[in-house]
C-alpha cells in the first residue's frame, strides 16, 4: 500500500499539468488527426487522399524542406556558438574578472520584440540600407541588393535567428557549466590535464543533460522563426525562406484545414517516430 | 496542522479544482447561457405579430418594449418639392418648409406645412413666401428664435447670403447684412450652413469650422470652434438657453455663451456613425439627443452613459439612401424624423412611439458578414428590416473606420465556418470565394436564380458568369462596373489585345502616362481573358514576359515611370497613388491632347458625365465597353450552415430587389433590369455637375450624362459577360516582382523568374 502511494504521489503532483496538456493539445490533436481523414467541413470520409494530396503538394515539401533545411543548420550552429560564448565568458570569469556588459548585450535581443528588431533589419538590408552602403564604400562598387527577398534570404533568416537567440541558450548553457563541480576540475588539474582535455573528458560528458534541454528549446523556438520570417519578407517570401507555417497560414485562409492536419499528423510523426525508436531500443533510463 | 490533515485539505482542493473544471465545461440547459446568436433563433412569430415566442413556450418572457416606426403622411404636392427644413415652431408645432421651382425665375416658391391635430396643413397664409419671392430669395434655413420670433436665411442671385428677421406685421428686417458681404478680393460672402437665435435675440452663424455668436447689432461677441461641416443644413449643434451644444474635436462640447468657455465635454465615439454624421437637439432639462444611422441616443447633463433608445438598424434611420433632415422631440415622448433622398427631394416623415407590446429585440435573427462596409448591403439590411419587422438583421463588417482588410479577418471568419458557425449571408468581396464554393461552404442559389430568370428582373448576363461547372450558383453579384474607353476610334480599337496595345502607332500615345503599377494592373484587367482568366495563363513563362514587355513598352511610349519626383506630380499631373484595377480617369487625359484614349471606371451614370463631355468635345471619338468585361462587387452568397437559408435567400432577393437597387450609391450599377432601367430613363439630375481645372489652365466642366448617352450605357452593359475577379495575391506578386525590371535594373527574364517562383508556390498550395 505504502509502495502503491509512494509510486502514485508523482502522478498525482503531474494531474493538472498532464490535465492541461491533455485538454489543451492533446484532445485537439486527435481532433486533427480525425479531421485529417475527412473533407474540409467534416461531412465526408475521405481516407488518405489528404495523406496523398500534401504528400505531392510541391508547396508543402518546398516548405518542408526549407524548414528541415533550417533546423539542420540552425540549431547546430546557435548551440555551438551559444556553447563557445558560455565557455568565453565562464573562462574569462575563472581568469580576468566580470564580463556583465557582455552577457547583457547578448542576452538584449531576446527583449527585443519582433516588430522592432525585424525594422531594424531591413533598415540594415533593403537596397539602399547600411550594408550596401558599407559594401559601396569598401568594395568600391555599387551595391543594391535586396538582401532580404533575394536568394540570399536564407542567410538573413538565419542571421536573424542566432542574433535573437543566442543569449537564451547561452544563460542555459551557463547554468550547466556552473552545475559541474569545481573539484573535478581541479583533480584533472593536479593530474597534469590541459583545458582541451578538461574541455573533451569533463565539460562536455557533464553537459549531456544540458545539452538536450537546449537542443529542444532550440527546436521549439526555431519554430517560432516564421514571425521574423513573415515581418522580414511578408506572406510569400523568397523560396529559400518559405516554411510550414507559411504554407499553414495560407491554408487556413484558404480553408484547407483537411490538408493543414494532415500535414500537422505527418509532422508530429516525423518528430515523434525517432524519439519513440530512441526510447524502444534502449534510450531508457536504466 | 498533522500531515494526515494536509494530505486531507489537498484532496479536498484537488477535488474542487476538478468539480469546477468539468462544471464550467458542462453545457448549461437548455434556454440559458446560450450565445447572443443561438438565444435570438428561436422559432417563432413570423406573422410578425410582436408577440413573444418564449411566453408561448412557458419559458422566460423576453424583454418587451420598443420604438414603432410608422410613416406620416404628407401633403399633396409635396412628392415633387424639395425640403428646406423640418422645425419645432411657435407652440412647439412641427413645421416643414419645402421649395418647388415656380413660376418666377428669380427664385422657388417656398410652401410652409404645420402639423396639426395629427394632419398637416399647408400655411396658406404665410408671410415669409412672399418675403423671399419680393426680395428674390432662394430659402436655405428658417428658425424659430427662442426670442419667440421667426428668421428667415436665403441667397440671391449672386449668391449672397440674407438673413431676415419676420416682423409681426408680416414684414421683414434684413440682419447682419455686413457679415456676409464678401470679403475683401473675395467674390462670395459667408454663407451660414445654419444659425440659431437666443432669447435676448443674439445671433449665432454656423461657419464651416466656428461658430460666431453676433448681438442683434451686428458687433461680434464671440467665436467658437466645432468640427467641420461642408452641409448645407449643419444639424449638428443647438441653442439650450444661454449654451450652444456642437461636435468639436470628436466629442460633444457645451458652450457658454456668457464667455465661450467650454462647461462640459461629452464623449460620443460609442454612437458615432462611420459617416460621421450626426443631428443633435436638447430634451428641455440639459440633456442631449444624438441621431445618427445607429439610431436616437440620449445622455443627461453630466453623464458619462449614452443610452440607446431607438436602434437605427431596425427601422429606416439606417437606410442608406435617406438623409436625415431634422429630428424633433414630440409631446408625447416620441419623436419625429424628416429624410429625403438624392437632391433633397422625396420626403418622408416617420413617427417613432413607443409601443410596450413589442419586443424589445425582434426574435429572429439574420447575420450578414461583409469585410467592408457597403452601402448597398446595408441599404438591403434596412430594407429587409422594414419588411420583416419580426427579424432583427445583424449587419458585421471586418473593418472599421477605413481601415485595411488583414489577414486575421479572414481566418477569423473561417475559424466560424469551421464550426459550422458563421453569418447566414456572406459578401464574399474580399473573401477566397473559389475555395469556399470547393469546399461547399455556399449554398446553390439555383432556385433562387431561376426565380429570378423567369421573372426578367435580372440582367441574366451578370447571372450566367458565375454558373460552376455542375450547374449550380453560389454567388450572385449586386453591383457591377466597367471600364470604359474614349478616345480615337483606331485607339479605342487597339483596346482589343495586348497585341494591338502595344502595337499601336497613332498620332499620340495610346493611354496617359502613370506610375508603372497603375499601367501593368490596368493593362492586366483590361487583358484579363487574354492574362488571367481561370486558367490563370500568366503562370505561363512566355505569356508573363510578353505582358510585362508590353507594359513596359507602352510606358516608354507615354513617359510612365514607377514613381514620379513631387515636382513631376505638379508638372505632370501624374500620380504615385495605386487603384486597385490601376483605371485613374484617363478620359481627360485624351481631351488634353495627352493621349488617343482614355479609360475610365463606371460605376454609376455620374462617372460617365466626362467620358460623354469629352466625346461631345471632341467630334469623331467614340466610346465603347473592353472587351465585354464587367467588375463585380457586392458578391452575395449563402452559408450551407446557415439556420433558416429560407430567410437568407429572402435576404438575397432583397438585395436584388428593385427598391434596393435602384439607389444610387456610386458603389456600381444595378444588377435588377427594371432599376437600371429605371436610373437610365429618370429625368436628369439638375443639381449634378463635375468639373476639374489643372494649374496650365485647363478645365473640364460636365453635367449629367444625356438620355441617349444613359441608354447607349445601358445596351453596353447588356453585352457584358466576362467578369473579371481580382486575384490581389497574383497582381502583386506580378507587381512587386516586376518593379525592379521598369526601373531598368534587371532583365525581363530575371523578373518573370522572380515572379514564378513566388506565383508557383502559390498555386501549388
Amino acid at each position: 500500500m505504502a509502495k502503491l502511494k509512494q509510486e502514485a504521489l508523482p502522478w498525482l503532483f503531474l494531474v493538472p499539468s498532464l490535465a492541461g496538456t491533455a485538454v489543451f493539445m492533446g484532445f485537439p490533436f486527435l481532433d486533427a488527426v480525425r479531421r485529417s481523414f475527412q473533407d474540409a467541413m467534416g461531412v465526408r470520409f475521405t481516407g488518405l487522399k489528404n495523406y496523398r494530396a500534401v504528400w505531392n503538394n510541391e508547396a508543402f515539401r518546398l516548405a518542408a524542406g526549407n524548414t528541415a533545411r533550417f533546423l539542420a543548420l540552425c540549431i547546430p550552429l546557435l548551440m555551438a556558438v551559444s556553447l563557445g560564448l558560455a565557455l568565453v565568458i565562464t573562462w574569462r570569469r575563472k581568469g580576468a574578472g566580470n564580463l556583465r556588459l557582455v552577457r547583457t548585450t547578448l542576452v538584449l535581443p531576446m527583449v527585443v520584440p519582433a516588430a522592432a528588431m525585424v525594422l531594424i533589419w531591413r533598415i540594415l538590408l533593403c537596397p539602399d540600407g547600411i550594408l550596401n552602403q558599407a559594401l559601396t564604400v569598401v568594395t568600391g562598387r555599387l551595391w543594391e541588393t535586396d538582401w532580404a527577398f533575394s536568394g540570399h534570404a536564407f542567410s538573413v533568416l538565419i542571421a536573424t535567428y542566432l542574433w535573437k537567440h543566442t543569449g537564451y541558450d547561452m544563460i542555459l548553457w551557463l547554468a550547466g557549466l556552473s552545475g559541474i563541480p569545481e573539484e573535478l576540475y581541479e583533480a584533472a588539474r593536479i593530474d597534469g590535464a590541459g583545458l582541451w582535455q578538461e574541455l573533451i573528458y569533463i565539460t562536455f560528458p557533464q553537459l549531456g543533460g544540458t545539452a538536450g534541454l537546449v537542443g529542444i528549446l532550440s527546436v521549439v523556438n526555431s519554430f517560432r522563426v516564421y514571425r521574423e520570417a513573415y515581418l522580414l519578407a511578408g506572406s510569400y517570401p523568397d523560396s529559400s525562406i518559405y516554411l510550414i507555417p507559411h504554407l499553414f497560414a495560407h491554408w487556413f485562409l484558404n480553408l484547407d484545414i483537411q490538408k493543414m492536419t494532415a500535414a500537422a499528423v505527418m509532422m508530429t510523426a516525423v518528430f515523434l517516430l525517432p524519439v519513440a525508436a530512441w526510447k524502444v531500443t534502449g534510450g531508457r533510463r536504466p | 496542522m498533522t500531515k494526515t490533515c494536509r494530505t486531507y485539505m489537498a484532496k479536498i482542493l484537488i477535488a474542487v479544482l476538478t468539480a469546477g473544471l468539468l462544471g464550467g465545461c458542462q453545457r448549461p440547459p437548455k434556454g440559458e447561457g446560450e450565445s447572443p446568436a443561438s438565444s435570438e433563433r428561436p422559432v417563432s412569430d413570423t406573422a410578425g405579430t410582436g408577440d413573444t415566442p418564449d411566453l408561448k413556450q412557458g419559458k422566460e418572457p423576453a424583454a418587451m418594449g420598443r420604438y414603432r416606426e410608422t410613416e406620416l403622411e404628407l401633403p399633396e404636392g409635396t412628392e415633387s418639392q424639395s425640403l428646406i427644413c423640418f422645425i419645432s415652431g411657435e407652440g412647439g408645432r412641427m413645421e416643414l418648409y419645402t421649395a418647388a421651382k415656380g413660376g418666377s425665375e428669380k427664385s422657388s416658391d417656398v410652401f410652409r406645412y404645420r402639423y396639426e391635430e395629427e394632419t398637416w396643413k399647408r400655411d396658406e397664409d404665410w408671410a415669409g413666401a412672399g418675403a423671399l419671392r419680393d426680395r428674390g430669395l432662394d430659402l436655405m434655413n428658417v428658425v424659430y428664435g427662442q426670442d419667440g420670433n421667426y428668421y428667415l436665411g436665403g441667397v440671391d442671385g449672386d449668391y449672397r447670403y440674407h438673413l431676415l428677421k419676420l416682423e409681426e406685421d408680416g414684414g421683414t428686417e434684413e440682419l447682419l447684412e455686413e457679415v456676409f458681404q464678401p470679403g475683401e478680393k473675395k467674390q462670395y460672402g459667408l454663407i451660414p450652413p445654419g444659425f440659431g437665435v437666443t432669447e435676448n435675440g443674439s445671433i449665432l452663424i454656423h461657419d464651416y469650422w466656428e461658430v460666431y455668436l453676433y448681438d442683434s447689432g451686428g458687433a461680434r461677441l464671440l467665436s467658437m470652434t466645432k468640427d467641420f461641416s461642408g452641409s448645407d443644413s449643419d444639424a449638428r449643434g443647438f441653442l439650450n438657453g444661454n449654451e450652444f451644444i456642437t461636435v468639436n474635436g470628436g466629442n460633444i462640447v457645451r458652450y457658454d455663451l456668457k464667455d465661450g468657455r467650454v462647461t462640459e465635454t461629452v464623449d460620443y465615439s460609442e454612437v458615432d456613425d462611420s459617416r460621421e454624421s450626426v443631428c443633435l437637439f436638447g430634451d428641455g432639462s440639459g440633456g442631449i439627443y444624438a441621431v445618427n444611422e445607429k439610431g436616437l441616443s440620449h445622455i443627461n447633463q453630466g453623464g458619462t452613459v449614452w443610452e440607446i433608445l431607438i436602434d437605427g438598424s431596425l427601422n429606416h434611420l439606417g437606410m442608406r439612401s435617406l438623409y436625415l433632415k431634422g429630428f424633433l422631440k414630440g409631446e408625447k415622448e416620441d419623436f419625429y424624423g424628416a429624410f429625403v433622398s438624392e437632391g433633397n427631394r422625396g420626403i418622408t416623415v416617420y413617427h417613432y412611439e413607443y409601443d410596450p407590446d413589442m419586443t424589445a429585440v425582434p426574435p429572429l435573427a439574420l447575420t450578414v458578414y461583409s469585410l467592408e462596409d457597403q452601402s448597398v448591403v446595408r441599404q438591403a439590411v434596412s430594407q429587409f428590416q422594414s419588411e420583416h419587422p419580426d427579424v432583427r438583421v445583424e449587419l458585421r463588417t471586418a473593418v472599421e473606420d477605413g481601415g485595411a482588410v488583414t489577414e486575421e479577418m479572414i481566418q477569423g471568419l473561417n475559424t466560424e465556418l469551421l464550426s459550422g458557425k458563421g453569418a447566414d449571408v456572406l459578401i464574399l468581396d474580399g473573401l477566397p470565394a473559389a475555395s469556399y464554393i470547393e469546399k461547399g461552404v455556399l449554398a446553390d442559389l439555383s432556385d433562387l436564380v431561376k426565380d429570378l430568370e423567369e421573372s426578367g428582373d435580372m440582367m441574366d448576363n451578370f447571372l450566367e458568369g458565375f454558373r460552376e461547372e455542375d450547374g449550380s450558383i453560389r454567388q450572385i453579384p449586386a453591383r457591377v462596373g466597367f471600364p470604359l474607353v474614349t478616345g480615337r476610334p483606331e485607339a479605342v480599337k487597339a483596346h482589343e489585345s495586348l497585341e494591338s496595345m502595344t502595337t499601336y502607332q497613332g498620332e499620340r500615345p495610346l493611354t496617359e502616362p502613370d506610375n508603372y503599377e497603375n499601367l501593368q494592373r490596368k493593362i492586366g484587367w483590361l487583358c484579363y481573358e487574354e492574362l488571367f482568366g481561370q486558367e490563370m495563363k500568366v503562370r505561363d513563362r512566355q505569356v508573363l514576359i510578353r505582358y510585362l514587355e508590353s507594359v513596359k513598352l507602352i510606358g516608354e511610349a507615354n513617359g510612365s515611370q514607377t514613381s514620379f519626383t513631387e515636382a513631376e506630380t505638379l508638372e505632370r499631373f501624374v500620380t504615385n497613388h495605386v487603384v486597385r484595377n490601376g483605371i485613374t480617369g484617363g478620359v481627360v487625359d485624351f481631351d488634353r491632347g495627352v493621349s488617343d484614349s482614355g479609360v475610365e471606371f463606371l460605376e454609376g451614370y455620374s462617372r460617365l458625365s466626362f467620358p460623354a463631355q469629352v466625346r461631345r468635345q471632341n467630334p469623331g471619338s467614340v466610346m465603347a465597353a473592353v472587351g465585354k468585361l464587367y467588375f463585380p462587387s457586392a458578391m452575395a452568397g449563402i452559408n450551407q450552415a446557415a439556420a433558416d437559408k429560407d430567410m437568407a435567400e429572402e435576404f438575397i432577393r432583397c438585395l436584388l430587389s428593385f427598391e434596393v437597387q435602384k439607389e444610387d450609391f456610386y458603389d456600381g450599377f444595378p444588377v435588377n433590369k427594371k432599376a437600371l432601367e429605371h436610373l437610365t430613363e429618370s429625368a436628369a439630375r439638375d443639381q449634378y455637375s463635375e468639373s476639374v481645372g489643372y494649374t496650365d489652365g485647363y478645365r473640364l466642366h460636365a453635367d449629367w450624362p444625356t438620355l441617349e448617352e444613359r441608354r447607349e450605357i445601358l445596351a453596353m452593359m447588356e453585352n457584358l459577360s466576362v467578369p473579371v475577379v481580382v486575384d490581389e495575391t497574383v497582381m502583386k506578386m506580378i507587381t512587386e516582382g516586376s518593379r525592379d525590371y521598369f526601373d531598368n535594373k534587371k532583365t525581363v527574364d530575371q523578373a518573370a523568374d522572380e515572379i514564378l517562383r513566388k506565383l508557383s508556390i502559390y498555386l501549388a498550395e
